[in-house]
């Protein structure tokens, strides 16, 4: 089976449209016949043969390890718990060497060559770039001729994965937010390298270095224990700076993984970020987060980014889509895992009102008795006779259109409920020449087209087109493929025994060296804090890693 | 983990008489051990109001509780809680504006609340059962002091503040925020679990009036470099010069009577104090 367009975005005023389908990017020519364009590979899939093989070792792998009775390695946890992690970013993970835990593992897991997906792409207004985000972490952008041609222009690694991108209103900046809750400012065109050598990246948890760590000592810990712990650090220590001497820089300076492009760190939530938006309003530009735990928080932009303006607060399940309906507006469209959509006045973070979604869900729905929405995609189009949202949702074969009305008091009504053949993947609004929806549905290898006219969509066929077969062979068993197209339905909180009840390990990652703090404590009330404090992290080898 | 039912057995047969003997019985820490770390970015089964207006302050202030009033209550019903078909929780008769983020075992909350006796305090601490003990604290000094009407100001509640500070306070509700002896957090790779980060910061400059006060003090000296660092660089903070952080009677306080700092103080450690002002959001 043929892998699906994930993502769409249009490209201009000249009626092309940008698509992206596995590991590769095209662009089809929708003012005309919907011609192929051009066509992108992601590197990787140049040796392809080499993916393809590791995808077939890891599927007989994967069985074998959750059979397997011994306990499962630290990181793998981490992944299988939080639940909003991505399945291959756990695999990434549980590959890397780093982390120094000692438990025998059954086997080492196989360092996974995660498949790089386009897993974001978006577009300047006018056309000019397309930025994309693939599943390794790189953003990508490609300056556009005008036809339909991409040419590659810049790659940059970000140090979390990113799960939304936008552009600020000047279209200079790309606003990338990530799933560790923090949002970079990259320039879209990236300043020539010598420039960026001169300024090094903002990094936002760097110290600066120094001579010695002054982190835990014989003042800060206690215990027995953990004044051993801290000799043999200081050995530990001793003997690295010996072995460093000779050599110039830190030993472990190569292994930085700071990205060596100019990233500014603008703002963050201690949780996911899902979606992120630029706004204006009177001239000023905002930006607009979202993240798992049921915030919309309202910045001010750049330069002022640190100044939180307001919260949007309302939601009771995570958010997944924002959607501002139209460049300057007040309002503000917001989902995720709430059976409604909600509409804002954004500067003030006021709720004008909510529109029912789950209701239109269930109505479309395959199977009747779907409880839940995971609203996937916001879009929005202008037409003469309003503005209109459209939504989808994950595993639901329709289109849902909303009507915002601004006046007299600003509301969102359903108008109309879109069939589809199969499961929307993305949406878009193709401006030119003549308005239309574009939706790519899942399973059936299509992009299909909606004219817009009046407010109301009518079917208009599918965009057929000629995309060799060989360029887009990559085969993945359906499972796979789910867990790269379904990821927001993850986000949703699953209610798990909250360990802290028993009063002893609180759920914590590290676990390991971190539970035997608790033993460690002995002594006369005071015992709460600093002493396991060191001793956890004492054990683990803080010694401090000068950026 | 063969003593576990036992120690649960113990605990709540302890819980059970501590509420039947009456509430001027201080609670016994060793009721309420619970290891020191809890994971910030965990989900955990946290009960957080949707939005302030939400939050019911009413449990936790009980002395503080605004007659009930038809009209009142009306008037401060906001669109939103309309919309969201809630009924608006018992106003109090004045806001909560001072927290003590990670208050553990409340020796902090417990000193200022005669101090500053018209303002209302309240620790907010991640871990259940140091919540549940300073609760059972409060509720024990309520009754040894009900002629007094002593610490009736003050509350606990358990919250993780790194994700949901807004839920719980309106935009410059607050006028200071103490944070004392947080998790140091040595690892790099943890850093992003520390209480004082350059993101968070604009979350307590968000909650804090311009002229409120940021309190830090840690036994850390890496730790009190990095909050130094952090909140100096953040635009909306100023650090307090050393006199007038002296002359804060709350320094005193916080020097001597939380339960870190009184360890410190048995074990001879340093303490390391920094102070610092929200000022005024430049024009935009």
């Amino acid at each position: 089976m043929a892998l699906p367009y994930q993502c769409l975005t249009a490209l201009g005023k000249g009626g092309i449209l940008c698509a992206a389908r596995g590991t590769s990017i095209y662009t089809f020519d929708l003012a005309s016949d919907s011609r192929l364009l051009s066509t992108w590979n992601h590197p990787s899939t140049r040796q392809f043969e080499n993916g393809k093989a590791q995808v077939a070792a890891q599927e007989n792998e994967q069985p074998k390890e959750s059979e397997s009775d011994q306990p499962p390695a630290k990181k793998r946890r981490l992944g299988s718990e939080d639940k909003s992690k991505s399945e291959e970013t756990s695999q990434h993970d549980a590959g890397s060497p780093a982390s120094g835990h000692k438990k025998q593992k059954p086997k080492p897991a196989p360092p996974r060559q995660e498949i790089p997906f386009i897993i974001l792409l978006i577009a300047t207004e006018d056309g000019s770039y397309v930025i994309a985000v693939t599943g390794d972490k790189v953003v990508w952008v490609f300056e556009h001729s005008g036809q339909g041609m991409l040419k590659e222009s810049s790659q940059r690694s970000m140090p979390k994965r990113p799960s939304s991108i936008s552009l600020t209103d000047d279209e200079k900046t790309i606003l990338c937010a990530d799933k560790f809750g923090d949002v970079y400012a990259l320039p879209v065109v990236p300043p020539p390298p010598s420039a960026t050598d001169v300024l090094p990246s903002v990094a936002p948890a760097t110290a600066p270095p120094r001579a010695a760590p002054k982190g835990a000592n014989t003042l800060t810990v206690h215990s027995q224990r953990n004044l051993r712990a801290l000799e043999e650090q200081r050995k530990v220590r001793e003997q690295r700076e010996k072995k460093a001497k000779p050599g110039t820089a830190h030993p472990d300076a190569s292994s930085s993984a700071t990205p060596e492009h100019q990233h500014e760190l603008l703002l963050g939530h201690v949780s996911m970020l899902t979606a992120v938006a630029a706004a204006t309003l009177e001239g000023k530009p905002y930006i607009l987060t979202a993240d798992r735990d049921e915030h919309i928080r309202v910045s001010r932009g750049i330069p002022q980014a640190h100044v939180v303006e307001t919260y949007c607060l309302g939601h009771e399940a995570f958010l997944s889509a924002l959607c501002i309906p139209r460049p300057g507006s007040p309002h503000l469209v917001s989902g995720g895992g709430d059976p409604a959509l909600f509409l804002w006045e954004w500067h003030t973070g006021r709720l004008l009102g909510t529109a029912d979604l789950l209701g239109p869900v269930q109505e479309a729905s395959s199977s009747p008795g779907a409880a839940k929405v995971a609203l996937s995609r916001l879009c929005s189009y202008d037409t003469e006779d309003g503005t209109y949202v459209v939504a989808i949702c994950e595993r639901v074969p329709a289109m849902f259109i909303y009507q915002l009305h601004a006046s007299p008091t600003a509301n969102l009504t359903h108008v109309q409920t879109l069939r589809l053949a199969g499961n929307p993947l993305d949406i878009a609004v193709i401006r030119y020449p003549v308005p239309r929806l574009i939706v790519s549905i899942d399973d059936v290898e299509s992009i299909r087209a909606f004219a817009l006219d009046n407010g109301t969509c009518t079917a208009q066929g599918s965009i057929q087109s000629s995309v060799p077969l060989a360029s887009t062979s990559l085969e993945l068993p359906r499972p796979e493929l789910d867990k790269l197209l379904y990821t927001v339905e993850n986000l949703r909180k699953t209610s798990f025994e909250d360990r802290a009840e028993e009063g002893e390990g609180e759920d914590d990652e590290d676990e390991g060296e971190g539970l035997k703090a608790g033993g460690s404590g002995g002594g006369d009330g005071g015992e709460e804090g600093g002493q396991s404090v060191g001793d956890r992290d004492v054990n683990s080898a803080p010694i401090p890693n000068p950026a | 983990m063969a003593g576990q039912p036992n120690k649960r057995q113990k605990r709540q047969d302890y819980r059970q008489a501590q509420r039947e003997n009456g509430t001027t019985n201080m609670p016994r820490k060793k009721f309420y051990r619970q290891r020191a770390h809890a994971n910030p970015f965990s989900d955990h089964q946290l009960t957080y109001p949707v939005t302030p207006q939400h939050m019911d302050w009413s449990t936790y202030f009980p002395a503080f509780v605004a007659p009930q009033d038809e009209d009142t209550t009306m008037s401060h019903t906001t669109e939103a809680t309309d919309v969201l078909s809630k009924r608006p929780p018992k106003q109090l008769t004045k806001d909560v504006e001072v927290v003590d983020i990670g208050c553990g075992f409340g020796g902090l909350l417990v000193a200022l609340a005669p101090a500053m006796p018209d303002t209302l305090l309240i620790g907010m601490e991640i871990r259940t059962q140091v919540t549940a003990f300073v609760q059972d604290r409060i509720t024990a000094l309520r009754g040894q002091n009900s002629e007094s009407g002593l610490y009736q100001n003050i509350g606990c509640l358990r919250a993780n503040t790194m994700k949901f500070l807004p839920n719980f306070f309106r935009k410059a509700q607050l006028t200071k925020i103490f944070i004392c002896f947080p998790d140091p957090h040595f690892k790099q790779r943890k850093h992003k679990a520390r209480i004082v980060s350059t993101t968070l910061n604009s979350e307590y400059a968000y909650v804090l009036r311009p002229g409120g006060i940021v309190y830090t003090i840690t036994d850390v000296e890496d730790l009190h470099d990095w909050m130094v660092q952090h909140l100096e660089a953040h635009p909306a903070f100023k650090r307090v010069a050393e006199e007038e952080q002296e002359a804060d009677p709350c320094v005193g306080i916080m020097r001597t009577e939380t339960e870190e700092g009184k360890k410190v103080e048995r074990n001879k450690g340093q303490k390391f104090v920094a102070l610092f002002r929200r000022l005024e959001d430049p024009p935009w």
